[in-house]
C-alpha cells in the first residue's frame, strides 16, 4: 500500500471521526490543527485506522505518534509486517 | 506561615528565591529537596517519612525496570510500583472517608507523580532517572504539594537540570510575581468571598428560595474554580520564582460548549494523567468490545476522578454523572450534530453566536449540577437541595441578600468577575497593556497588592483542593 | 551586581502598595460606624457605651472602665440606685468590655469626656494585670490613635496597624453607601434599647456560653477551673522591660492623665478571683493617684462566683453595693482642682 493510498483511506477515517467532510489531511498536522481532536476523538481515531486498515496498534506505537505523517508511516509499517 | 496565603510565607519564598540564584549550580536541586522535605516536615515529618517511602520505592522500582531482562520482569515491577503506590492512596482516602484519619498532605498528588514516573520508565527505559537527590526533589517540590499541579517528571527533571547552568531569567520572575499577586487576587478577593455567602446558604438551603438555591448551586462551581484556579495561579508562581514551569490545571473551562470540552480545560493535569494512564491503555484494551466498551471505559475514567476527591458516595455520583454528560456528548457529536468544519456550509453569524451562548450555559449548567453532589459533605444533603430545587418539597422565601447587608451584590460583583476569569480573563493582557503609558506595570502590581492589604475578608485562607 | 528588572518591578509594587495603604489609613470615617464594626461580636458593649456617650441625652456622673470582671461584678443601675437612696442623683455608665486591655478602656473614657463630664471613675484593678493591648481596639480606636500611640512597639502595634488601611478603606466605603456595609449612619434607638446594659442580672450569652447570673455554682468546682496565666515571651519581656513598660502601665497612665485633666476622682476597685491569694498588683502607685476599694475578703466566697474568675448575680450585688458607698463618698467631696 502507498502512503497516497493509505492517506486516502485515512482522510476518511478522519471526516467520519471528527464528523467534518470536507477534512483534508496533511502530514504535519497535529491534535492542535483540528477542532474536536482530544483524547477521546484520538482514540476513536485510532480505532477506526485500526479497524480500517485491518492492524493492530500498541500503546507505545499511539503514544509515540506525533503528527499525521508518523501515523501514515505506522500504518505502512504495520501493513508491510 | 506555611499557608500559601500567608504574608510570611512570600517574605520567606522571596529569602529561599535568592538563595536558590547564589547557590552554585550544582548544588540547586539538593537545596531545591532540603526546601521540600523542610516545608513539609513543618507539617508533619511522620506523613514526610510516608512520602521518603514511597519517593524511594518508585526510585527504585524504575532502576529496576530499566535493568531488567526480561518483559515480565518489567511487568512485575512496573505492577509492584503502580500497586504499593495506589495501594498507599486507597488505604489513606478510605481511612479519611470513613475513619476520619487524617490525610498525609499532598498524598494524591505526590503518588500520581509517581505512578506516572514508574509508568513511563515501563514505556520507555530512556526515562529512568538514576539522580537520586534530583529524583527526590520531584514528587515533594514544595509549590506542588498542597494542591497540584500534577506535573510529569520529564519536564520537572529537565527543568531542575538546565537550572544548574542557568542565571536568574527576568521575565519569568515576574511572569511568577504576576501570577501569584492574580490568583490571591482571585481567591482571595473573589472566592472566599463567594465561599462566605454559600456558607451562608449552608447552613440553612430549605429557608431559601427555590432561584436563591439555583443561584447559589452554581455559585459551587464559580468558588470552587475562583479557589482552585487561583490556588493553581499561586503554585504555578512559586514554582516560577524557582525557574521551575508547571502544568495548567485551566484553560478558560466556562468557555466550553459542551462536558466533553469542559474536561478538555478544567482540572487539566489530572484529566491529562488519568487520560495517559488509565483511559488510553485502558479502551485499547477493550477495544474489541466496541461502542459499549468505550462506554464502559469512559465511566470507568469518570468515577475514577470522582473518588479520586474521597471515598464517598457523593463523590462517586458527581464521577457517574459525569460519566453520563461525557457519554451522551459523545454520542451526539459523533452520530447527531451536524458536521463541521472550515468547509461546512457556513452558519448564520447570529445563529452561530446563539449556539455557542447556549452550549456554554448549557455545559455550565451540567457543570453544576453535578456540583450538588461534589459540594455536600453528605448524601442526604444533596437530595435535600435536588428535591427543593425540582419543588419536590417546599422552599422557604429568604434571598441571598438577606444573608448580610450587600450579600446579593457581592455576590454578583464576585459571580461576574469569576465567570470573566473563567472565560480566560479577556482584554486582560490588552486592558495592562493599553493603561501601561498611564500605570506602569509595577504600579498595576501594586494595586493588586493594596487591594489584597485591605480587602481580604477575614474569614479567608484555606483552599478547597487541599483536602484531596 | 546589577539588580534584574523584573526585581526592580516587584520592589517597586511593594513600595507602590505601601504607599497606597499608608493614604488610605488617611480616608475619613465616621466615629459611631467604627463603633458598630465590633456588633455581633463579645465586644459589642463598646458600641453601646459609644451610643450612651453621643446619643443618651442622659448625663454621665460616675464612668466604670473594665474587662467583664467589673462587666458582670458591677451594676451601673444598682449603683445609681443606692447612690439615689442616698440622696444623691448620679447617673452612672458601665463601659467595661469583655477580654483585657487598657487601650480601650483609656478610649472609651477619652470618649465619655467629649461630651460628658464624669466626676468619679471607677477602674477595675486586678492581681495579674493583662500585660497587653485589647483586641478590640483596632476596630473601634481613631486611625490616629492607631498609628501614634503613647509608647512604641507596645504589643499588638504592628498587628493593628496592619489593619488600619483595610479599616479605613471600609469605613470610607460605609460613609457612602451604609446600607451595603450594614453600618448604619444615623441612631438606631430601637436598637440601643435593645441592647443588654446591665449584665449583672439574669441570662445571656456570651461567647457561645449561656452565663446565668442568678446560679451558684459550687466551691469545687470553682477551685477546678483552669487558671490560663498569660505567659510572656523573652522578647515581650524584653520590650516592656527596657522599650514601653507594657500596655497596662502606659494606658493606666493615660487613663489618670485623662481623668486629673478633667478633675475627675479615681476610685480603683479590686477585683478578686476566686480562692487565689494574689496580691492587688502595683497598689502603691494605685493609691498615689486615687482611692482604692479593697475588696479582697470576696475572694473566699464561693456562693459570690459564677466562675472562677467572674462574680454571680450576689456577689455583683454586694460589689456594687460597696462602690456606691465608696463613690458616694466621693462625690460629697469638693471637686478636685
Amino acid at each position: 500500500m502507498t502512503a497516497d493510498a493509505i492517506k486516502h483511506q485515512l482522510t476518511d477515517i478522519f471526516r467520519d471521526v471528527f464528523n467534518d467532510p470536507t477534512l483534508e489531511i496533511t502530514d504535519e498536522m497535529t491534535a492542535d490543527d483540528v477542532d474536536g481532536w482530544d483524547s477521546l476523538t484520538h482514540i476513536n481515531m485510532i480505532l477506526g485506522v485500526e479497524q480500517g486498515f485491518g492492524i493492530r496498534f500498541s500503546i507505545k506505537d499511539v503514544r509515540a505518534m506525533r503528527n499525521v505523517g508518523e501515523l501514515v508511516q505506522a500504518i505502512a509499517k504495520k501493513r508491510a509486517n | 506561615m506555611l499557608n500559601f496565603t500567608s504574608p510570611l510565607f512570600f517574605v520567606a519564598l522571596a529569602l529561599v528565591a535568592c538563595g536558590l540564584y547564589i547557590l552554585p549550580g550544582r548544588w540547586r536541586a539538593a537545596y531545591l529537596l532540603v526546601l521540600s522535605y523542610g516545608f513539609y516536615a513543618m507539617v508533619s515529618v511522620r506523613f514526610l517519612a510516608l512520602m521518603v517511602a514511597g519517593s524511594l520505592l518508585a526510585y527504585g522500582i524504575g532502576i529496576g525496570i530499566a535493568n531488567a531482562r526480561s518483559d515480565s520482569a518489567r511487568v512485575r515491577l512496573m505492577l509492584l510500583g503502580v500497586g504499593g503506590l495506589l495501594g498507599g492512596i486507597v488505604v489513606f482516602k478510605i481511612g479519611g472517608a470513613w475513619h476520619g484519619w487524617l490525610l498525609p498532605l499532598g498524598l494524591s498528588y505526590y503518588s500520581f507523580k509517581l505512578i506516572s514516573y514508574v509508568i513511563e520508565v515501563y514505556w520507555d527505559e530512556d526515562s529512568v532517572e538514576r539522580d537520586l537527590t534530583l529524583f527526590l526533589s520531584y514528587p515533594a517540590f514544595f509549590p506542588q504539594i498542597i494542591s497540584g499541579p500534577i506535573q510529569r517528571s520529564e519536564p520537572y527533571f529537565q527543568q531542575v537540570r538546565a537550572l544548574a547552568a542557568r542565571r536568574l531569567d527576568s521575565a519569568q520572575i515576574e511572569e511568577g510575581f504576576r501570577l501569584i499577586v492574580t490568583g490571591l487576587m482571585l481567591k482571595l478577593l473573589v472566592g472566599d468571598r463567594l465561599a462566605t455567602l454559600i456558607a451562608g446558604v449552608d447552613a440553612a438551603p430549605g429557608s431559601f428560595g427555590r432561584i436563591d438555591l439555583l443561584v447559589t448551586i452554581a455559585g459551587y462551581t464559580l468558588q470552587l474554580y475562583a479557589d482552585f484556579a487561583g490556588y493553581t495561579n499561586i503554585a504555578l508562581g512559586i514554582g516560577k520564582m524557582l525557574g521551575i514551569d508547571g502544568p495548567p490545571n485551566f484553560n478558560a473551562p466556562f468557555l466550553a460548549t459542551n462536558i466533553q470540552e469542559m474536561w478538555r480545560r478544567w482540572h487539566m493535569s489530572l484529566t491529562t494523567w488519568l487520560t495517559d494512564y488509565l483511559f488510553i491503555p485502558l479502551t485499547m484494551t477493550m477495544r474489541r468490545y466496541g461502542l459499549a466498551g468505550l462506554l464502559l471505559c469512559i465511566t470507568i475514567n469518570m468515577a475514577l476522578i470522582g473518588v479520586w476527591h474521597g471515598f464517598t458516595l457523593n463523590y462517586l455520583i458527581f464521577g457517574l454523572m459525569h460519566a453520563v454528560y461525557f457519554s451522551l456528548t459523545m454520542l451526539y457529536l459523533r452520530y447527531i450534530s451536524p458536521p463541521r468544519g472550515k468547509k461546512a456550509p457556513p452558519e448564520p453569524r447570529l445563529r452561530r453566536i446563539v449556539r455557542t451562548a447556549f452550549g456554554m450555559v448549557l455545559t455550565f449548567a451540567l457543570m453544576s449540577s453535578t456540583q450538588i453532589f461534589f459540594h455536600s459533605a453528605r448524601f442526604d444533603q444533596a437530595i435535600g437541595i435536588l428535591r427543593q430545587v425540582f419543588g419536590l418539597i417546599p422552599s422557604g422565601a429568604r434571598s441571598i441578600g438577606d444573608i448580610g447587608p450587600g450579600a446579593a451584590e457581592t455576590f454578583v460583583i464576585c459571580a461576574l468577575i469569576t465567570v470573566w476569569a473563567g472565560c480566560g480573563a479577556p482584554g486582560a493582557r490588552r486592558l495592562s497593556d493599553r493603561i501601561a503609558p498611564v500605570a506602569p506595570r509595577w504600579l498595576q502590581y501594586g494595586v493588586g497588592l493594596f487591594l489584597l492589604a485591605t480587602l481580604t475578608p477575614d474569614s479567608a485562607g484555606s483552599f478547597v483542593y487541599g483536602q484531596f | 551586581m546589577i539588580i534584574p528588572r523584573s526585581i526592580g518591578t516587584i520592589l517597586a509594587s511593594l513600595a507602590a502598595a505601601l504607599v497606597l495603604s499608608a493614604l488610605a489609613c488617611l480616608l475619613p470615617d465616621n466615629p459611631y460606624q467604627r463603633f458598630q464594626l465590633v456588633d455581633g461580636t463579645l465586644f459589642e458593649p463598646l458600641r453601646r457605651g459609644y451610643e450612651r456617650i453621643h446619643f443618651d441625652p442622659a448625663p454621665i456622673d460616675v464612668a466604670i472602665i473594665g474587662p467583664s470582671k467589673t462587666l458582670l461584678g458591677l451594676s451601673a443601675p444598682g449603683i445609681e440606685h443606692t447612690l439615689n437612696q442616698a440622696g444623691q442623683t448620679a447617673h452612672v455608665a458601665n463601659f467595661s468590655v469583655p477580654a483585657s486591655g487598657r487601650n480601650v478602656e483609656w478610649l472609651m473614657l477619652h470618649e465619655a469626656y467629649k461630651i460628658k463630664s464624669p466626676r468619679v471613675i471607677v477602674v477595675g484593678v486586678y492581681d495579674s494585670p493583662s500585660f497587653y493591648g485589647h483586641p478590640s481596639f483596632r476596630f473601634v480606636a481613631p486611625a490616629r490613635d492607631l498609628a501614634i500611640q503613647p509608647a512604641p512597639l507596645l504589643h499588638n502595634y504592628f498587628k493593628d496597624l496592619a489593619y488600619l488601611p483595610a479599616r479605613q478603606v471600609l469605613l470610607a466605603f460605609a460613609r457612602v453607601a451604609p446600607g451595603l456595609t450594614g453600618l448604619r449612619d444615623h441612631f438606631d434607638p430601637a436598637t440601643y434599647a435593645n441592647t443588654r446594659a446591665d449584665f449583672t442580672t439574669g441570662s445571656f450569652v456570651m461567647e457561645g456560653k449561656t452565663i446565668n447570673m442568678a446560679l451558684t455554682v459550687p466551691a469545687a468546682v470553682l477551685a477546678g477551673q483552669t487558671v490560663v496565666e498569660q505567659k510572656a515571651t523573652l522578647l515581650e519581656r524584653l520590650t516592656r522591660r527596657f522599650v514601653n513598660r507594657g500596655d497596662e502601665a502606659v494606658y493606666m497612665d493615660q487613663i489618670v492623665r485623662e481623668a486629673d485633666a478633667h478633675h475627675s476622682r479615681i476610685l480603683f476597685v479590686f477585683m478578686p478571683v476566686y480562692n487565689r491569694k494574689g496580691e492587688l498588683a502595683d497598689r502603691a502607685r494605685l493609691m498615689a493617684h486615687g482611692t482604692l476599694l479593697d475588696n479582697a475578703d470576696i475572694s473566699d466566697h464561693a456562693e459570690y462566683f459564677e466562675n472562677w474568675e467572674h462574680l454571680n448575680h450576689t456577689g455583683a450585688t454586694i460589689l456594687s453595693d460597696r462602690v456606691a458607698k465608696a463613690v458616694a463618698k466621693l462625690l460629697s467631696e469638693p471637686a478636685k482642682s
